[in-house]
């Protein structure tokens, strides 16, 4: 008994030492939470700025105007039309956008006259799309994005366009027409692809990180034979920070064809 | 003898408070480390929270901002600007986006503030379209000089910590009889 009663001093500094032990616990989970706090919000904020800007750009694409001839300039152009009006138009005949292949596109508007062998009426809608894409994104220059129409009916995609920032010949081809992105160090590379299945462009998209993405379904009608029917074509817009993830060969899985004019 | 034995056994003994002395050191050096740490964390969490709802607030101006697809013309603007119910300081303006990519400037603050002591000049739509001698052809809002100015001074003042964030959009524009897309910026700040 004597004995315990000299040891109090011990008991108690032991007692202090638990204290401080919970203490420092505590003190290393509140400390990680503030750490990882920045982050979380910092995440919440691009989330909801990138997919809002996502969203804003589908509804800019949908409700932009396009000039129906020859002409490039829409204030000189005599006849005009909504832009996915104008794409549902092309659709209509032959269940295809544009005048070749997915991946192919003639310049509509190369000359003044259009020459059959380098432009092509057929494709103004087709080439006003990937244009108005391009620019609707011209405001974030370290973003890539893919846009795409998907046929659910038929399981297959009718118009496909990426853009990839090449970082690995960013040198080589830097004299070229590409346009550097000063921000990244990047070249920004436009295509029209024609994948064979929806599972590939998974595969390559989803290797990018901090995927925004919007869709809108939309009804395309088209003519077969004397009936016509209804499709419903899924128009998504995804976009994400430009990283080197994606690199170049992944797009031939694609069949991908560049366009940088 | 036994007195001495006596002196032996309370060596040290300064009493019942001395005796504890030792074990309140960590107990001190607990609850200061604790305090810090707490008062970091709450400090941290009351400016991301400040963040983030500023953030959250341009994003709500800019949802107004956009709730029409179409900007008609310059009255159609203007009264969506005031459709903007907010207790921040907010500014929001309307920039070409031109198709062509050798057009296109890349405009934020520096830009505005480097190219142009008088913002409202770089604040236009294209002149071949608009008639660059129009009211009209300047699509800021909210429309009064005293708010442009203290944009003005606010870009130029900012710091670290009272920063002027701005967010870009496209959107579309009618001039004339087309819809085009626009850059939307909208800046606010505290």
């Amino acid at each position: 008994m004597n004995k315990l009663k000299r040891q109090k001093a011990q008991a108690a500094i032991t007692d202090a030492l638990f204290f401080l032990t919970i203490i420092i616990v505590l003190t290393v989970m509140l400390f990680k939470y503030s750490a990882s706090y920045g982050d979380r919000v910092d995440l919440a904020i691009n989330n909801l700025y990138f997919k809002e800007y996502s969203n804003s750009a589908l509804k800019t694409i949908f409700y932009s105007e396009i000039p129906l001839d020859y002409n490039k300039n829409i204030f000189e152009s005599e006849e005009i039309d909504y832009l996915m009006t104008a794409v549902k138009t092309d659709f209509y005949p032959d269940k295809h956008i544009g005048s070749g292949d997915l991946n192919y596109m003639f310049n509509p508007i190369d000359e003044d006259i259009p020459n059959p062998d380098v432009s092509n009426p057929d494709d103004i809608a087709k080439y006003n799309l990937f244009h108005t894409i391009k620019s609707v994104m011209m405001p974030l220059p370290s973003y890539d994005f893919t846009f795409y129409l998907y046929n659910t009916n038929d399981q297959k995609f009718e118009y496909i366009m990426l853009k990839i920032t090449d970082f690995e010949n960013s040198e080589n081809d830097s004299n070229k027409t590409y346009k550097l992105n000063d921000i990244n160090m990047g070249l920004s590379k436009y295509y029209l692809c024609d994948p064979l299945n929806y599972n590939d462009i998974r595969e390559v998209i989803s290797k990018a990180n901090d995927i925004h993405a919007s869709s809108v379904p939309l009804t395309f009608t088209a003519k077969e034979g004397r009936d016509e029917t209804e499709l419903e074509i899924t128009s998504t817009f995804a976009i994400w920070p430009a990283n080197k993830s994606i690199a170049q060969k992944e797009l031939e899985k694609l069949n991908c064809k560049i366009y940088n004019d | 003898m036994v007195r001495l034995n006596m002196k032996k056994k309370q060596k040290g003994y300064i009493g019942a408070i001395g005796d504890d002395l030792p074990s309140l050191i960590p107990i001190f050096i607990g609850l200061l480390i604790f305090f810090s740490v707490f008062l970091s964390t709450y400090n941290n969490y009351k400016t991301e929270t400040q963040n983030f709802d500023l953030h959250q607030d341009a994003i709500d101006i800019s949802m107004t901002l956009r709730s029409e697809p179409v900007i008609i013309d310059y009255n159609h603007f203007t009264n969506i600007c005031n459709k903007v119910n907010t207790n921040r300081n907010w500014t929001a303006f309307l920039i070409d986006l031109p198709q062509d990519l050798d057009n296109y400037n890349e405009v934020d603050l520096e830009f505005l503030l480097t190219n142009d002591e008088d913002n409202t000049q770089i604040i236009v739509l294209d002149e071949n379209i608009y008639d660059p001698n129009s009211e009209q052809n300047i699509f800021y809002c909210p429309n009064t000089s005293k708010n442009l100015d203290k944009f003005k001074t606010k870009v130029k003042t900012q710091d670290e910590k009272h920063k002027v964030l701005v967010y870009v959009y496209p959107i579309n524009l009618q001039i004339e009889y087309h819809a085009v897309p626009v850059r939307l910026y909208v800046a606010v700040w505290e």
